[in-house]
């Protein structure tokens, strides 16, 4: 039984209006499939728009053209209030700065998804959040600020934020910019691992082809185009 | 019913997140609501304290006769016009008032300079002469003890009611009654029972005691007649004016002779509760005013913490929530923290209020009967502290729902 399509982004074009009135045109015509499970990486140079097709994919921001299908469906129909709920429900993000909320604690990090979910996952969302942060090995730092943890744990409650209500998606934008060497691979190993486990996609938006060679499936983004890559970790 | 669920839940989540965020910045929430917590507790007391002033002029005032109280009066033109106590007038009135069917009626007499003792202790006391009735009529009841029944007029030991006044001055407790004490009058002394004492107290006077006519005319009129008799009755407010006209009139028929007359005695004949209302509006025009610069001081704390947060609502978007979320949440905050606000300022405010000694040395006088916080003030000081929170957490929720996450995420 072949993977069911999550996303698929046909001839998607992204510009916008510059203040001299002349068009900047960010995308040209990119086309991506993504299904379960399936770990992809997108790299390339800053100013590239690697976090314009992110926002897309992630249903943050809409096309110029193009067509963005989400489980089959055109996602342009989408109402705000669909996308949103479609966001909160079968999307996760991961950010290079970690973004975490200020004056939370790691639980409470973890369990502010929820805050935006129903039924059982609102009810038991600390119970959900305490799961997500001992599945990332900071089970004994529920309790501890963000400023408190260094940046590697600090990612990991940004993954087990991401992970805690169980997405199809996770969408990560430069994951370990913010981090050194041996941390950065270990957190991406650790996403990757835990997106595995899920049963999610992964997408990964990086500069660094390290990490980038983690994924089973690499693509460049160049002058508003994807063009596949095949890379091997070092 | 889904629906409904996942509305609920998105109430609850809107409060627990307002509810933490106010938790996470408490220094500068506590700063910002100052002036709404300051405003509301003057606002409630204003309102509170007037109310209750209110209530207890009221009941001052309703002991000299609840409205509508029509007094009648019938002077003998043979006794120089003063309205001395006679059967012939009674009866006059007692018939008149049957046959306009009134059902609280009663004599008013009064002797001035009778001393009362008990146990060596004496006190100067006023007599009033009166029915049974009379103590519905001006809201006076019995403390401790009962109050006068048409019953009492047989008994043989002449039974009275006495005031705080003369009970404390006597030395008197609730243990002591019924009490046996001396009435020294016109120059002899009855041994009376005092059955009962009332809560109330004319303010500046000394103490008073009341008696039936029919005990009083047994005991006292041989050697002290009443002066000043007058004929009290309860009526409905509406009507009242004619009613009085017409039963002097029919007084007037009974009594050939007789110069009577018959008007409104009651406070609201003469308009005493207007000034509180006026005090009322003034004490709440300047609360109001305290609360509109409290409330500009909190949207301005809250704009500027609105654009210091612009990620967080960017990141809160990438969970899933709506415009829609994100304007309830942020207004909420605002609404749950002047709530809480509201409800300190409340409770100021019902301490101030209901403190005695506070209330007796801002008022210069003596309460009794400290009325209790009125619950129309309580709810008052809320609603107005959960309405300035949404008004002012509009505008903030209008920057935060008008985000675009793109942006915000970069931020």
């Amino acid at each position: 039984m072949s993977a069911a399509q999550l996303l698929q982004l046909t001839d998607v074009t992204r510009s916008v209006l510059l203040p001299d009135d002349s068009q900047l045109h960010i995308l040209n015509g990119i086309n991506l499939t993504v299904t379960e499970g399936d770990h992809i990486a997108i790299v390339g140079r800053s100013g590239t728009g690697k976090s314009t097709l992110l926002n897309i994919l992630g249903l943050l921001d809409r096309p110029t053209s193009g067509t963005v299908a989400w489980r089959g469906k055109d996602a342009s129909g989408l109402s705000a209030r669909r996308a949103a709920a479609a966001r909160g429900r079968d999307l996760g993000f991961v950010f290079q700065q970690f973004n975490l909320l200020p004056g939370r604690t790691a639980l409470e990090n973890v369990m502010a998804p929820l805050m935006y979910a129903s039924g059982r996952d609102f009810w038991q969302r600390r119970k959900l959040a305490s799961e997500a942060l001992d599945r990332v090995g900071l089970g004994t730092r529920l309790d501890s600020m963000p400023q408190s943890l260094s940046g590697g744990e600090q990612q990991r409650v940004a993954i087990a934020r991401a992970l805690v209500r169980r997405p199809r998606v996770v969408l990560a934008d430069e994951p370990t910019g913010a981090l050194d060497v041996s941390t950065g691979r270990a957190v991406m190993e650790l996403l990757d691992a835990a997106t595995v486990d899920s049963g999610a996609a992964l997408i990964t938006i990086t500069h660094d082809a390290n990490v980038a060679a983690l994924a089973r499936q690499q693509f460049r983004l160049e002058s508003g185009l994807l063009h596949p890559l095949s890379l091997e970790v070092v | 019913m889904n629906n409904l669920a996942r509305m609920a839940t998105g109430f609850v989540a809107a409060l627990l997140e307002a509810w933490q965020e106010l938790r996470i910045h408490k220094l500068r929430v506590l700063l910002s609501l100052i002036g709404v917590t300051i405003a509301v507790a003057s606002l409630t007391t204003a309102v509170a304290g007037a109310s209750m002033a209110k209530q207890m002029m009221t009941e001052q005032l309703e002991r000299q006769g609840r409205p509508a109280l029509i007094s009648t009066y019938a002077a003998d033109p043979n006794g120089l016009g003063i309205p001395r106590s006679s059967a012939e007038v009674s009866q006059a009135f007692a018939k008149t008032s049957e046959r306009f069917n009134i059902e609280y009626t009663s004599m008013i007499g009064r002797t001035y300079g009778p001393q009362a003792s008990y146990q060596g202790l004496n006190a100067e006391a006023m007599i009033q002469v009166v029915d049974p009735s009379y103590g519905p009529m001006h809201r006076i009841s019995a403390q401790h003890g009962r109050w006068l029944e048409s019953e009492d007029a047989k008994n043989l030991s002449p039974a009275v009611v006495v005031d705080k006044a003369l009970f404390t001055e006597l030395g008197l407790d609730k243990g002591s009654l019924p009490a046996t004490i001396e009435l020294k009058s016109g120059g002899g002394a009855v041994s009376v029972t005092v059955i009962g004492a009332t809560s109330t107290r004319d303010m500046g006077m000394g103490g008073q005691l009341w008696m039936l006519p029919q005990t009083y005319e047994h005991w006292f009129a041989s050697s002290t007649p009443l002066d000043d008799v007058s004929y009290v009755m309860w009526v409905p407010i509406e009507g009242s004016e004619e009613l009085a006209f017409e039963f002097a009139r029919q007084m007037r028929a009974e009594l050939p002779g007789y110069m009577v007359d018959s008007n409104r005695q009651d406070y609201l004949a003469w308009g005493a509760d207007e000034t509180l209302s006026q005090l009322s509006l003034v004490v709440g025009g300047i609360s109001g005013i305290i609360l509109l610069l409290g409330s500009l001081s909190l949207l301005n704390v809250a704009m500027v913490t609105m654009k210091q947060r612009i990620r967080e609502v960017g990141i809160r978007r990438s969970f899933g929530a709506t415009t829609g979320r994100i304007f309830f949440s942020v207004m909420m905050e605002s609404v749950v923290a002047t709530a809480v606000a509201g409800g300190l300022g409340v409770m100021i405010s019902v301490a101030l209020v209901t403190n005695p000694k506070l209330i007796n040395s801002v008022l210069a006088m003596g309460i009794d009967d400290m009325p209790g916080f009125p619950v129309d003030a309580a709810l008052l000081g809320m609603g107005v502290s959960i309405a300035v929170g949404a008004l002012t957490g509009v505008l903030p929720a209008l920057v935060a729902a008008r985000v675009r996450i793109v942006d915000a995420i970069r931020v």
